[in-house]
């Protein structure tokens, strides 16, 4: 299939950001708000780590390509992750900006596939969405929360998502980079589709779109600022070079207790 | 911001038909969040219904009691 190569590195795009949505979502396990909250974080974490576990199997099946958490040693310039997860998420304002952001993102792009012609990926991501509904349900109660009053907690949020949409803007590419996708009916909507819906759910969500760089675009939203595509890497559908900072990936890696491994 | 936490009530059942049965409480600034919560921490069974209910909103049936639902 000619699609394979687009499908492959759309896949591995999903698996890494999964992960170290994963990875921050546990990360808030303890600290948040109020210990409901924590819970809720810790059990988004085990969805995402089961997603992306999920998507490295399709890799290994259809594509030869082994992605093992434990036993890659990819350097952070070659992940395929969103920038926004690059740091540790030192607020809760970050972390509801990824729920609400990111993991969305990640939602809406899976969802393209649901009816498409790739059948490994499709007939998996109804159960992936039927999860995801409750981070969606998360992140849109937490930011109509933090937004229904003037103070710190809503511009330390206005501040998050807007990063948050700029480095997940990236993420869904320039227009018409997925043509070969939906001519081949692997997907059945394109990024640039997927990107405006985002906008429009987030913009639904916060009392002032332009407080996280979107502006009125017609009936929907768009970013308010042009991105310059040329330096955009298809492979990592990043803007931006780096990647997630190393002693975030030796922690997912086990890095200090590669010792145990193979008790 | 989020004002005083409320606290939810939490009832469910395992199968349609069955009597509806307190399973616990919880904490939220609000009815959306407090759905969320409800669902993942009280997983522990396959329910085939949950709902929540602000403590403050169920009242005594009991011709000798007033007041609010009593922790």
């Amino acid at each position: 299939m000619r699609a394979g190569p687009d499908i492959r590195s759309t896949l591995v795009a999903l698996s890494d950001t999964k992960l170290l949505l994963g990875y921050h979502y546990g990360e808030w396990t303890f600290g948040p708000p109020a210990i409901e909250a924590g819970i809720a974080a810790c059990s988004m974490a085990q969805e995402e780590f089961g997603h992306a576990r999920l998507l490295n199997g399709i890799l290994k099946r259809e594509f030869e390509l082994q992605i093992d958490p434990l036993d890659d040693v990819r350097p952070p310039e070659a992940f395929a992750s969103i920038a926004f997860l690059d740091h540790p998420l030192v607020s809760w304002a970050e972390l509801i900006a990824a729920n609400a952001v990111v993991d969305l993102a990640l939602s809406l792009v899976l969802s393209s596939f649901a009816e498409g012609s790739f059948q490994p990926l499709a007939r998996v991501v109804p159960k992936m969405l039927l999860e995801e509904r409750f981070h969606a349900e998360h992140a849109e109660g937490w930011v109509r929360l933090v937004e229904s009053e003037a103070g710190p907690a809503r511009n330390a949020l206005r501040d998050a998502l807007a990063r948050a949409v700029r480095d997940t803007a990236a993420f869904f590419g320039p227009p018409g980079h997925d043509a070969e996708l939906i001519r081949a009916g692997v997907r059945t909507a394109n990024d640039a589709a997927l990107r405006e819906r985002l906008w429009t759910r987030l913009a639904s969500l916060v009392r002032d779109p332009a407080a996280v760089g979107l502006t009125g675009d017609g009936d929907g939203w768009s970013l308010a600022v042009d991105l310059d595509w040329s330096g955009w890497d298809a492979g990592r559908r990043r803007l931006s070079a780096g990647g997630p900072e190393q002693e975030m990936l030796d922690e997912l890696r086990g890095t200090k207790n590669v010792a145990f491994k193979s008790a | 911001m989020a004002g005083p936490e409320r606290v939810f009530e939490v009832f469910a059942r395992i199968a349609p038909g069955d009597p509806m049965s307190h399973i616990g409480t919880l904490n939220a600034p609000g009815i959306e969040l407090a759905r969320v919560y409800a669902w993942r921490i009280y997983d522990e069974e396959d329910w085939s219904d949950m709902w929540v209910a602000p403590r403050d909103a169920i009242v005594s049936a009991h011709p000798d009691q007033d007041g609010p639902l009593p922790a």
